[in-house]
């Protein structure tokens, strides 16, 4: 799997998304770079957190505890950059939009529709076993027959 | 302290306990497995001691390993180290 931010572009993605929503917290920020990259990516404060450390300590953001929190501003030096990296939340949601969704699997589609059964823990009388496996059966023929077709 | 902050300290702390258990792990398979090979080794009636070699071999993974799993650390959970102990300080 490619990597989806080259090196400084998540810093540079921060800054535009901090430049864009004006002074908020960590939670915004990363929820907002989320939503402009968009695809199947999920960023983590475990990341998101060092690079907003690493922008405050070269003077582009500047974060204020308030109230418990802490609020990033982005500064004067910080609009520079962004202004010299006009593109770089484009690129960064081209190659998520272009990078392969993961595999579904048929188990997680099955398992998806499953638990949405009603009463699906509650004990079957033993006549319903039989009936249930009746209507299941031309589900699972026809499951059979579309995995055999997908298969090389 | 902040709950942004938090959130990424204890994603860090929980990736270092899965690289720890992971070792623990692998560290009782080596147990296991060596004494295993000793306990051939002593019932053939002992001799040339060749249970040594995948002892040596192995352990020099087994030692890389407990190296990464609590020595070795990413550039991100370096920084969260830091900053969690400059945290805490103040």
């Amino acid at each position: 799997m490619t990597r989806l931010f080259g090196r400084g572009e998540l810093k540079q993605a921060l800054l535009h998304v901090a430049a864009d929503l004006g002074p908020t917290n960590g939670y915004a920020i990363m929820h907002g770079l989320a939503e402009r990259v968009g695809g199947s990516w999920q960023p983590s404060p475990g990341a998101i957190y060092p690079a907003l450390l690493a922008l405050e300590d070269g003077g582009l953001l500047v974060g204020r505890d308030h109230d418990g929190t802490r609020r990033y501003e982005i500064t004067p030096a910080g609009r520079v950059a962004v202004a010299a990296e006009p593109d770089v939340l484009d690129e960064v949601a081209g190659r998520a939009q272009r990078a392969p969704a993961p595999p579904i699997t048929l188990g997680a589609v099955l398992d998806r529709l499953v638990a949405g059964v009603p009463l699906r823990d509650r004990p079957l009388p033993p006549a319903h076993v039989a009936r249930v496996e009746l209507l299941f059966q031309p589900l699972l023929a026809e499951l059979r027959d579309l995995t055999a077709e997908e298969a090389p | 302290m902040d709950d942004f902050a938090l959130a990424a300290f204890r994603e860090r702390e929980a990736r270092q306990i899965l690289k720890r258990r992971a070792f623990y792990l692998h560290l009782a398979v080596f147990v296991a497995v060596q004494v295993m090979l000793f306990g051939i080794w002593a019932l053939v009636g002992g001799g040339y001691p060749w249970f040594l070699f995948p002892l040596m071999g192995w352990g020099i993974g087994l030692v890389a390993h407990g190296a990464a799993a609590f020595l070795l650390a990413n550039p991100n959970d370096i920084v969260l180290e830091r900053e969690q102990r400059r945290l805490s300080q103040q």
